[in-house]
């Protein structure tokens, strides 16, 4: 690189794609005198725009077909109009079949080049000393381009042919180029050259598949990963199959039998998760019950949603009116009034220990089989908090099942109404995230941190005494609720 | 909750033994272990098991009831739901892993031992030969189950 060029600006023109020095010619172009042109700036090469060949985009897991090279991203068209014009370099390319498998490809490269990096070089890139191998690695980059399918123009037409050519084997291509003073070949896999990777919509597409695509897609799908049982004897995958030998002659059928075939044999009659034989049917089957032993049992439930789970104490109403008892239906314990068990959101109640056991290997209520994540997040969605407020015990529980107090509230208040008056009612910490709205719940536990219960009150203006209504309605602890004892019983 | 199982299950077997169910004897197969229960559970009159007397063993596993009871037939029995090859594994909805839920009782188990008994379930079977037999050929299923029951069940 030297300064001289760094300093000199280049132009390019969007008409006839041509490029000049501007101090040598202006900002008009010499060539078709055209003023739709373009100084070309490090972070803006108007050339990328124009051309639709992403020479400089290869799928992700391609390997760089040559060592790292600094003219490696230049393209080599830049100076060519793509689409109409009968530019010379594909064109001159002789694709040839030299059996299945195997294409032979002659390409002259002409160019205008000189090595000092004159105006007649084109390039703007520096360091061009060694032409041959820039030449090289011109070529190499054209073909993979070809091979990829992303390039468009007059050319396709041929390249087509000779990728088809190419697929009808093995997809192993041996290129070769050579040009007055150089000559390059490369044996290159269509494998590896073509890999599947998301259709990027935001490019411009590639007219149409080159058949090395598809036959790789159509080989992926019927032997690749999803088929455990892979291809029987004669069916060898194509396009592993180019990795194991060298041959230019795969030893498996034709790409296009290779498909049919595998829907023919039964036992190969699967296509992913579809399939076309109840054989293949009960096989995946069978597959499926194996893998699922525990059949819909559901996972254990996180430690945090079971420390959710509110702990409430028995009161009168939840034992039984006749004997006056309750009991654990996990241990079978007597339960006292006083004592204080773990409700589940679903209203069934336990010792903390017992349903905590349970829990850790289920998430279910050992009752009625209601998750307790999805019930809390139900809870949540349905009817927010339900404050349990009694004189005893600032612990709060969510009956959400049951009707609510709440619900009749809920139609004039907020949900951020709500959340303050749970501030306003359980000075501890309630339940983390079980109100129905965390955000606001956040929002309003730091307000409850700075002792503004008074602006929940003032939100409250057209009902004064709320707190004292909530505290109210749930001072008489569960009676909304249905006996939870009874459900068990 | 080891110590509360223990509670659990002498609890259990208290309320089985002062009330046992229809037809039932529940002991303890050994004293000293509260986990192995044995059942005599006689052939419900309604069904071709009638007259038989078929013993059972109940095994609570050590995390129980968080985990199912396992219950073997060792007397031989001609059933669709009941292997027949000498463990006599009993395949019974509620005791499976995923259906087992803690509140369940043995009580009802050995009740749903019970209903199996006068009602088979063909679809879950243990044995399918013997699935088909009683969907397709009751009239072979019945005698083969009574001859059965005659010679493995009656007097033993």
């Amino acid at each position: 690189m030297d300064s001289h060029d760094r300093q000199r600006e280049l132009v390019f023109c969007h008409q006839c794609s041509d490029e000049w020095y501007r101090d040598e010619h202006g900002l008009t172009c010499p060539a078709c005198h055209s003023e739709f042109t373009e100084v070309i700036e490090p972070d803006h090469d108007p050339r990328e725009d124009q051309l639709q060949i992403p020479a400089d985009d290869p799928p992700e897991s391609v390997p760089p077909p040559l060592p790292p090279h600094p003219l490696r991203d230049h393209n080599p068209w830049a100076n060519i109009p793509d689409h109409e014009d009968d530019g010379p370099p594909l064109n001159r390319l002789q694709w040839q079949s030299s059996g299945p498998g195997r294409v032979h490809i002659t390409g002259t490269f002409v160019r205008p080049f000189s090595p000092n990096g004159s105006p007649g070089a084109r390039s703007p890139q520096p360091n061009n000393t060694d032409p041959f191998s820039m030449l090289a690695a011109n070529f190499g980059q054209m073909m993979q381009s070809i091979a990829a399918g992303q390039v468009q123009g007059p050319g396709h037409g041929a390249m087509g042919g000779g990728a088809g050519a190419g697929a009808g084997g093995p997809g192993v291509s041996v290129r070769s180029g050579h040009g007055p003073g150089y000559a390059w070949t490369s044996r290159t896999s269509s494998a590896r050259l073509t890999p599947l990777t998301p259709r990027n919509a935001n490019q411009p597409q590639p007219p149409d598949v080159p058949v090395d695509d598809l036959q790789r897609i159509l080989s992926e799908t019927l032997f690749g990963p999803m088929n455990p049982h892979g291809p029987g004897p004669g069916l060898r995958d194509p396009s592993r199959g180019l990795d194991d030998h060298d041959g230019p002659f795969p030893r498996g059928p034709p790409p296009l039998l290779g498909f049919l075939l595998p829907l023919l044999n039964p036992a190969n009659a699967a296509h992913g998760d579809a399939v076309y034989t109840q054989e293949a049917f009960d096989r995946i089957l069978s597959q499926l019950m194996e893998q699922n032993n525990m059949g819909n049992a559901p996972g254990p439930a996180s430690a945090e949603s079971i420390s959710e789970l509110p702990k409430i104490k028995i009161t009168k109403d939840m034992v039984d009116p006749k004997t006056g008892q309750a009991d654990c239906s996990i241990c079978m314990e007597d339960v006292e009034v006083g004592g204080e068990v773990t409700r589940l959101w679903c209203g069934h109640w336990f010792h903390g220990e017992c349903v905590g056991s349970w829990l850790r290997e289920h998430d279910s209520c050992p009752q009625c089989r209601m998750g307790i994540t999805q019930a809390r997040d139900q809870a949540q969605g349905r009817s927010g908090a339900n404050v349990d407020a009694t004189a005893t015990a600032s612990t709060a529980a969510n009956g959400a099942p049951q009707p609510s107090p709440w619900s009749g509230r809920r139609t004039s208040s907020s949900a951020s109404q709500q959340n303050a008056a749970s501030g306003v009612n359980s000075p501890s910490p309630a339940i983390p995230g079980a109100f129905g709205y965390p955000e606001a719940n956040a929002d309003e536990q730091s307000r409850r941190q700075s002792g503004s219960q008074r602006s929940s009150h003032s939100r409250e203006g057209s009902t004064p005494g709320f707190a004292e209504r909530v505290r109210g309605l749930f001072g008489r602890g569960s009676n909304s609720n249905s006996n939870p004892n009874s459900d068990h019983r | 909750m080891q110590a509360g199982s223990g509670k659990r299950i002498t609890k259990e077997l208290g309320e089985i033994q002062s009330d046992p169910p229809e037809g039932m004897k529940v002991t303890l197969k050994d004293d000293s272990d509260l986990h192995t229960w044995q059942i005599v559970m006689d052939g419900p009159e309604q069904s071709v098991y009638a007259g038989g007397h078929f013993k059972l063993i109940l095994v609570l596993p050590k995390d129980y009831p968080f985990k199912p009871p396992v219950v073997n037939f060792q007397t031989k029995i001609y059933h669709p739901n009941i292997s027949n090859d000498g463990k006599g594994s009993m395949c019974l909805g509620m005791l499976r892993t995923d259906e087992w839920k803690p509140p369940n009782k043995i009580v009802a188990v050995l009740n749903m031992t019970r209903n199996l008994l006068i009602e088979p379930n063909p679809d879950d079977a243990v044995e399918s030969s013997i699935a088909e037999v009683y969907k397709n050929d009751y009239k072979s299923f019945e005698k083969t189950a009574k001859e059965w029951t005659k010679k493995y069940a009656v007097g033993k």
